[in-house]
């Protein structure tokens, strides 16, 4: 088991996210079960989120990625922005080509 | 040397950002290498006109003009009394101040260009907001003005992104802004999404929940403005939001609700206020 606080205080930033997707990665490359307890962390954003846990919905789905992942002790604000973060990372997997093609191009093409 | 004279009152209304807007169009379509922003200003003077001057170089920066902005003796001494003048006006001309001001209501401004500056500004503004709140609700808070300030980053690209908090009205008022001088929304909406918008409704597109234009090149998960947190807590708290983008500017109070004033001429960048009211009759908790 992953125990975050270990590894960061807040899941704010990608930089948080990038802290514990060192550890996490690994575990995902060998698709070992990937239990992490948040006990003790207090402030989440859904960047953490989606840069941390939800980008690996992307690889291998939502089935596969409920078997796979399971997170305990997240706090209420967690738990709202984790499952706005998987909502969201779900809602983009089930898109068309053409949907998610439109959706890459609002962040490719900034300028 | 292109010169812009500002000598209108400017104390905050739709009109503000309106002139603030034609102030950024004229910086933008300039000819000259150097613009000259010459302040004169009698009237009343409120503290967001004096943040929307402090970040004047930066449109100059973008459309690679360099800006001199003289004030008076007066306007020097408010731009020292909120603090904005030291972080942020390095181009300013400064004539020096006959007083020793202390700056007053925990004013400042800055730019925000890491991760832990965004999370030590938010956290400041939590613990500063003049009202109490639960720890979850503080928590949620972070998080979500967090959001903001992390979509705020990512949309600006190659620009800033400021980060800014005072008081106005005698202290009744606590005003925190994140402003970045990047694409603003509706031109990014209307880029990617549907050129035959206008720029209320690629506006009206991106507020609505689910839809974004922040989301990180490694993942393409959209997240949202994540503003429903915020409007709940500005119409308990009896404040407001104001996001101003393009031809856009988007005003939230519980009196008048959601509100969409159409400006002429696009302002630039994308800026978002929240006004926290001052109250120590209740504390404030997370339904």
């Amino acid at each position: 088991m992953i125990l975050a606080r270990n590894y960061i205080e807040t899941g704010f930033s990608a930089d948080d996210a990038g802290k514990l997707d060192v550890i996490i990665k690994p575990l995902f490359d060998k698709r070992e079960q990937i239990v992490i307890d948040f006990e003790g962390i207090k402030i989440f954003t859904t960047l953490f989120f989606n840069t941390a846990l939800a980008k690996y919905v992307m690889e291998i789905g939502p089935d596969e990625y409920e078997e796979l992942f399971e997170l305990k002790n997240l706090s209420e604000v967690g738990e709202v922005t984790y499952q706005h973060s998987l909502d969201n990372a779900k809602n983009y997997y089930v898109m068309t080509e053409e949907q998610r093609k439109k959706q890459d191009e609002i962040l490719a093409d900034p300028e | 040397m292109k010169r812009i004279k500002i000598n209108q009152s400017l104390i905050m209304s739709v009109s503000l950002y309106r002139r603030t807007a034609s102030i950024h169009n004229a910086i933008r379509t300039a000819d000259d290498d150097v613009i000259e922003i010459i302040v004169d200003v009698d009237g009343r003077v409120g503290q967001t006109f004096l943040f929307f001057l402090c970040t004047l170089p930066f449109i100059g920066e973008k459309y690679g003009k360099t800006l001199i902005i003289r004030c008076n003796q007066r306007f020097i001494t408010l731009l020292k009394r909120v603090g904005f003048i030291d972080t942020l006006s390095a181009d300013m001309e400064i004539i020096p101040n006959e007083t020793d001001l202390t700056p007053f209501l925990k004013s400042s401004a800055k730019i925000i260009t890491t991760p832990e500056s965004i999370f030590s500004l938010v956290t400041t503004i939590t613990k500063e907001a003049p009202v109490e709140m639960s720890d979850e609700l503080s928590a949620l808070f972070i998080s979500k003005v967090g959001e903001m300030f992390n979509n705020a980053t990512e949309h600006s690209v190659a620009g800033h992104v400021i980060g800014a908090k005072y008081f106005r009205n005698q202290k009744y008022t606590y005003c925190f802004s994140c402003y970045d001088t990047g694409v603003g929304i509706p031109e990014k909406v209307i880029a990617a999404i549907d050129r035959g918008f206008t720029h209320k409704e690629a506006f009206m597109w991106a507020i609505k929940k689910g839809n974004s234009t922040a989301n990180r090149i490694e993942t393409r998960i959209p997240r949202g403005l994540g503003l429903d947190l915020l409007h709940s807590f500005a119409k308990a708290n009896d404040g407001a939001i104001r996001i101003c983008s393009g031809k856009v500017l988007y005003t939230y109070n519980k009196r008048d609700g959601a509100k969409y004033h159409e400006l002429e001429i696009p302002f630039e960048g994308t800026l978002y206020e929240m006004d926290i009211i001052a109250d120590n009759n209740y504390k404030y908790i997370l339904k």
